[in-house]
């Protein structure tokens, strides 16, 4: 078992932030693309994009405690929602 | 609609028992310790289990039809597996015996469904 | 790495879970009870089972006649009437209707006022029932498990949301670090410790799994546009309301056109929509009634479908004419509406609805494990420090304190809560209210009474009162109803939900009682254990609880 040492505090709490913030960006984002990028109608779309951000949001939790270290996990989580956060600036589509 | 339930219902049974009869911790309990089923029965008994399951799927559909019919057998698979595992632990002897309620129940059902 | 996944799953599975196990524990429990919502307020109303006693033999098309009839009379001016047909789960005619709101009146009182602009017709005598007592019956469980209580709903929904996220985390964790998934499956092992409450927990969730899933997602699901506004703020910027109506549909009743017009007559239209669904109409909604804007909607009562939609026909309230249906959504809408459905099961029979109940009782259980075994498994580790007279750490006291509380203390909450439908006087102000408010006393008082001793003794004397409490619901229905069991169990299908609340209620009692027994017999066992241990002069050993 590990020792609960201030580094292992900091790793969970930062995991812990990773998923549950992280994580709820990273599906928002997701979703707000998969919402632009799907040629279907409005209501449709939206409607699908979010039923699948409730999916993407899971896998990220899971993903961020399940990889092999913190730093990853946020590093991670922070790169994708950059990228995704360029991709929907460009297309134009955040407020 | 309740015949074909019921009969959904005893088929999920009686595949569950078989499977449950042939896995390690459940032979052992039912032959002595340390015993351990033949490849052939074990095949045997999941290959009728898996048979058993379908037409228990089948009997679903037929009784609610392919929306409600799944949501139906997900309910029955829970019941019957519930039973089984319960079974097992108290009166493992029975489980064999009642897993030979899937003969009669698999030609009922499939009298049913073709009456349907 | 694959040891490495299983017990990092394994940490987010406990702390995921024991999170908001006891939150979940009252979403699982009143959602479950919601199954029944409506046999639960018919329970809570006895006032109506002597009506729905008699048998009707009125059809479909008559009684909506004469509710409409009733309607001219007690609303003729109102802006919509609504009528709900008798089925199987109700035996009587609603009819209820709302006045155009009055100036300066606050969503409050115009709730309020909503209340009394109802009534229940007996079909079999064409009368208005006795006016049923003031509760909400099963409709405050069933907003309890999502809007929670003592709080602006918006708030109760985002709490339960976030407890939902949870159990879904601690549901996907839990699949994955349970290693011997297919060959434990029907593995269950009594009277072995901490290996039988794994048992129990894998047994309850696994053997039920779907469902548990199911449950989950949908149940986010059916808020999610609240929870997840990206994709719409992407699509529609600020025009939400846009994204509501093409989602959900236009529900705008337009204008009455204010010049009187003579209503058509609802069964020629009632006939015909049972004609073209095959089944009838199950509700009729009336816009604007004796006004030439007149609207008639008739919906068709849901079965085939797993969609929570209501297919509906508009008729022409003057005319009689068909004016339009609608029409099918498209496969994502549908798709939708079909997983909102799978969480409310609008569509379940009485088998299937039963099926429902059963695994949401197995949900409950399943979280009741959890939290059970977790404070089993912690206290080993406090073995040694126990054995040798010191005390378990705040974690352990904490969590067996708020165990009892939700797991002992529930039970008794439900139970007040129909306790107080029965006891409570008819005239009481806020009755409605009032009732609910005893639900949180008895809690409060079982979760209080569990942080101050967090004993066994504590477990039983709460699993024995709650017993006591729902078990004696039939009793307390002989003396304060005249449709008890002697009665409602012979008394047609009309009173068989009376029945079946009576029956289902003895048999819950009787597992707590059978509970609490079991607290008291292994103890008297573990006594008895531990006097030979010490007669025969050997250490005695801390066992496995």
């Amino acid at each position: 078992m590990t020792t609960i040492t201030w580094r292992y505090r900091g790793g969970v709490t930062a995991r812990t932030v990773a998923a549950i913030g992280g994580g709820y960006l990273l599906a928002a984002l997701g979703g707000a693309l998969i919402a632009l990028a799907l040629p279907l109608a409005r209501a449709d779309a939206v409607t699908i994009a979010t039923l699948l951000s409730f999916v993407i949001y899971p896998c990220v939790i899971l993903w961020v405690f399940a990889t092999r270290s913190a730093l990853r996990a946020c590093v991670g989580v922070a790169a994708t929602c950059a990228v995704l956060g360029a991709i929907l600036w460009c297309v134009g589509g955040m407020a | 609609m309740s015949m074909l339930f019921l009969s959904s219902v005893s088929l999920a049974f009686s595949a569950f028992a078989a499977k449950g009869i042939v896995m390690d911790r459940h032979y052992a309990d039912l032959h002595g310790r340390g015993k351990e089923p033949a490849p052939a029965l074990r095949m045997r008994m999941r290959t009728l289990a898996w048979l058993g399951l379908a037409l228990s799927f089948a009997a679903c559909i037929a009784a609610r039809g392919w929306h409600v019919g799944p949501v139906l057998w997900c309910g029955v698979l829970s019941i019957a597996a519930w039973t089984v595992a319960a079974m097992l632990q108290y009166a493992p002897r029975k489980v064999a015996q009642g897993a030979w309620i899937g003969i009669p129940s698999a030609a009922l059902t499939a009298a049913l469904l073709l009456l349907h | 790495m694959k040891d490495g996944l299983r017990q990092s799953m394994a940490w987010v599975h406990t702390w995921a879970g024991l999170l908001v196990c006891w939150l979940l524990l009252l979403v699982f429990m009143a959602g479950t009870a919601a199954y029944y919502r409506h046999e639960i307020t018919f329970w809570m109303k006895p006032e109506l089972h002597a009506a729905a006693a008699a048998p009707s033999t009125l059809a479909p098309a008559q009684s909506a006649q004469l509710a409409v009839r009733v309607l001219q009379e007690r609303a003729p001016g109102a802006t919509r009437w609504t009528i709900d047909l008798p089925d199987e789960r109700n035996p009587l005619i609603q009819a209820a209707w709302q006045n155009p709101p009055k100036e300066g009146m606050s969503r409050a009182e115009r709730r309020n006022a909503l209340r009394d602009q109802n009534v229940t017709l007996d079909p079999s005598t064409g009368l208005a029932t006795a006016k049923p007592r003031d509760t909400r019956g099963g409709e405050f469980l069933y907003r309890l498990h999502f809007d929670l209580h003592y709080m602006p709903a918006i708030w109760g929904r985002w709490i339960v949301g976030i407890g939902a996220m949870f159990m879904l985390v601690a549901i996907i964790s839990g699949v994955i670090t349970h290693k011997r998934i297919f060959k434990d499956f029907f593995t269950f092992r009594p009277k072995k410790g901490q290996r039988s409450w794994l048992d129990a927990h894998n047994a309850t969730a696994v053997l039920a799994l779907p469902f548990h899933l199911m449950i989950t997602y949908t149940g986010i699901v059916t808020l999610m546009f609240i929870y997840m506004p990206a994709p719409t703020k992407a699509l529609y910027g600020d025009e939400q309301n846009t994204m509501f109506s093409d989602v959900f549909g236009n529900f705008e009743r337009g204008k009455p056109a204010d010049i009187a017009a003579p209503l058509a007559d609802i069964a020629p239209m009632l006939q015909q929509a049972g004609r073209a669904w095959g089944v009838t109409p199950a509700r009729v909604a009336i816009s604007h009634p004796n006004d030439a804007a007149a609207r008639v909607e008739l919906y068709r009562p849901s079965g085939q479908q797993l969609s929570n939609l209501e297919p509906s026909m508009t008729f022409d309230g003057v005319s009689g004419a068909l004016l339009s249906e609608t029409l099918p959504v498209s496969t994502a809408l549908a798709t939708r509406a079909a997983i909102y459905g799978m969480h409310v099961a609008h569509f379940a029979d009485p088998l299937l609805r039963a099926l429902f109940f059963v695994c949401g009782l197995a949900g409950s259980a399943m979280v009741a494990t959890g939290a059970l075994l977790w404070g089993v498994r912690e206290r080993q580790s406090y073995a040694k420090i126990v054995a040798s007279g010191g005390r378990v750490g705040f974690g352990v006291r904490l969590v067996d304190a708020l165990n009892i509380g939700a797991i002992a203390g529930l039970p008794i909450a439900f139970a007040a809560y129909f306790w107080a439908n029965r006891l409570l006087p008819v005239e009481t102000a806020q009755r409605a209210s009032a009732e609910a408010s005893w639900f949180f006393i008895a809690w409060g008082a079982a979760a209080l009474l569990a942080q101050i001793r967090p004993t066994r003794a504590m477990w039983r004397f709460q699993l024995t009162v709650g017993a006591v409490l729902l078990a004696g619901i039939p009793v307390l229905n002989v003396f304060t109803t005249s449709s008890h069991l002697g009665v409602s169990l012979f008394g047609g299908p009309g009173l068989r939900p009376v029945a079946a609340f009576d029956i289902v209620v003895l048999v819950l009692g009787a597992l707590l009682g059978w509970a609490a027994w079991w607290l008291g017999h292994k103890a008297k066992k573990k006594a008895a254990k531990k006097q030979t241990a010490a007669d025969a002069g050997s250490t005695s050993t801390m066992e496995p609880v």
